[in-house]
């Protein structure tokens, strides 16, 4: 029996974000949160939850950063409330 | 004329009725030896309509012969037409622990029904030792299990689903 098993990602843009350097592209620009979930499947259906991740998306290079704390305590977020498409 | 239908209907029902004529029984324990005829077969009906029913059957037979778990229409297929369906098929020996809801026949068969299959070379020995019984407790709790496994994981599977792609507000996110 052949069993078809991996991780199902589904990510979710935000309208948020925080003005950082780029660690890529070295430049001071809007870095949006993203949020991944990720989901254990089985024959693709998703079964065991297998958590959140942040991560923030640069406007400029569009590079992806993983970071463990949003909002960075440091840092000041802007939310205009009105969400990004995914 | 009424007698040209008469014949022509008569005819139909014997040819419809003819396996369940021939079938012989199987209920509670059974066990047979007996011959068939080269070019010959013997059918036995199993009556499983009852939901719960279990049958354990063992043939075992002289020579290459073939054995053929069959349903009330692939019996007709086999009956009146060259190709036909199965729920089972093997030779020499075999034993069924069968299941299924509804009718039911095994065939024996030294016929040269189909190209594959056992050759008929003549008369052939079997034994059949068949029971049919009713479901254990056992069985009842594996199957209700079986329910049961299958549809937590349904449920499992849509709360995980759901909790996948919905996307969580921002002030959710920003706590």
């Amino acid at each position: 029996m052949i069993v078809f098993f991996g991780i199902k990602k589904k990510n979710f843009a935000y309208n948020a974000y925080t003005v950082m350097q780029c660690p890529k592209c070295g430049k001071e620009t809007k870095h949006y949160l993203m949020l991944q979930k990720r989901a254990f499947t089985v024959f693709f259906i998703p079964l065991i939850p297998l958590g959140t991740r942040k991560y923030l998306v640069c406007e400029e290079c569009r590079s992806v950063t993983k970071v463990s704390n949003f909002p960075p305590k440091d840092r000041v977020i802007i939310s205009t409330g009105a969400e990004r498409k995914d | 004329m009424r007698a040209k239908w008469f014949i022509f209907i008569l005819g139909i029902t014997a040819i419809l009725a003819s396996p369940a004529i021939s079938a012989t029984e199987i209920t509670g324990d059974y066990r047979h030896t007996g011959t068939i005829p080269q070019d010959d077969f013997v059918i036995y009906h199993i009556n499983m309509t009852k939901p719960g029913k279990i049958l354990d059957v063992t043939v075992t037979a002289s020579d290459p012969v073939d054995f053929y778990l069959l349903t009330e229409k692939e019996l007709s297929q086999y009956m009146f037409s060259d190709a036909f369906a199965y729920e089972d098929y093997s030779e020499n020996t075999t034993t069924y622990h069968w299941r299924g809801t509804g009718d039911y026949y095994l065939v024996i068969d030294n016929a040269n029904v189909s190209v594959s299959g056992a050759m008929s070379h003549g008369p052939v020995n079997y034994t059949i030792v068949a029971k049919l019984e009713d479901k254990g407790i056992y069985d009842t709790l594996v199957d209700s299990a079986a329910y049961l496994v299958c549809g937590t994981l349904i449920v499992i599977a849509a709360a995980t689903t759901f909790w996948l792609y919905k996307k969580p507000k921002i002030e959710e996110v920003l706590k």
